[in-house]
């Protein structure tokens, strides 16, 4: 069964891969281009540069295709 | 959280009491995450699948208090994650760049990631204490 949450950037609910932040008392959970659209995510802007503005089912298939990254603090590849 | 692995407690009593010498961890220091809690002798269940690896831990120094605490300096970002609706994220492990576990801690809240989601801790998010 599809895993439903909302976007606190967009407010849309879907199944779509998202950006689950944990604060450690809570946690908000954002698309990948809302996150970069609305705070700059780094994360997100990496995992997204070559997705082509795929959404749904294409994108989580891009991002499971990616490679294992060890990301910095910028959301860049560690050498 | 996190407790400290005993091999670590007993490596830090004997340096702080001045019986050995401290072996410096391999750094960076890394974080994994785990679908099963760790206890102070063994590590917990590894998430495994999608393109998931540990990351740099990346702790600020430790800040004085009652307890004294450090915490990650900035966000920690575990991409393109497995789908876990069957064994959620429940705790993470702390270890050196050489394999030589610190220690463990639970999650307050399990999280519960799909196919190519990204887990990420925000600055401050991981608490490590001792008092």
């Amino acid at each position: 069964m599809a895993l439903m949450r909302t976007c606190i950037g967009c407010t849309q609910t879907d199944d779509h891969p998202k950006d689950i932040v944990d604060h450690g008392t809570f946690m908000v959970v954002w698309h990948l281009d809302c996150h970069v659209i609305t705070v700059d995510c780094r994360s997100c802007k990496n995992r997204l540069a070559d997705a082509k503005g795929a959404k749904g089912e294409t994108l989580r298939a891009h991002l499971v295709s990616l490679p294992p990254l060890v990301l910095d603090e910028h959301g860049e590849e560690v050498s | 959280m996190p407790a400290l692995d005993r091999a670590e407690a007993k490596r830090q009593l004997d340096a702080s009491l001045g019986i050995t010498t401290y072996v410096a961890p391999a750094t960076p220091m890394k974080v994994g995450l785990t679908t099963t809690i760790g206890t102070d002798t063994t590590a917990g269940t590894a998430v495994t699948g999608g393109s998931y690896t540990e990351q740099n831990l990346g702790a600020a120094a430790a800040v004085v208090g009652s307890p004294t605490t450090a915490s990650n300096a900035a966000t920690i970002s575990f991409t393109g994650m497995p789908d876990t609706t069957a064994n959620s994220v429940k705790a993470v492990e702390i270890k050196d760049n050489a394999g030589r576990r610190w220690g463990y801690g639970a999650l307050t809240t399990a999280r519960t990631t799909a196919s190519g989601d990204t887990l990420s801790f925000a600055a401050a998010a991981l608490v490590f204490s001792q008092s």
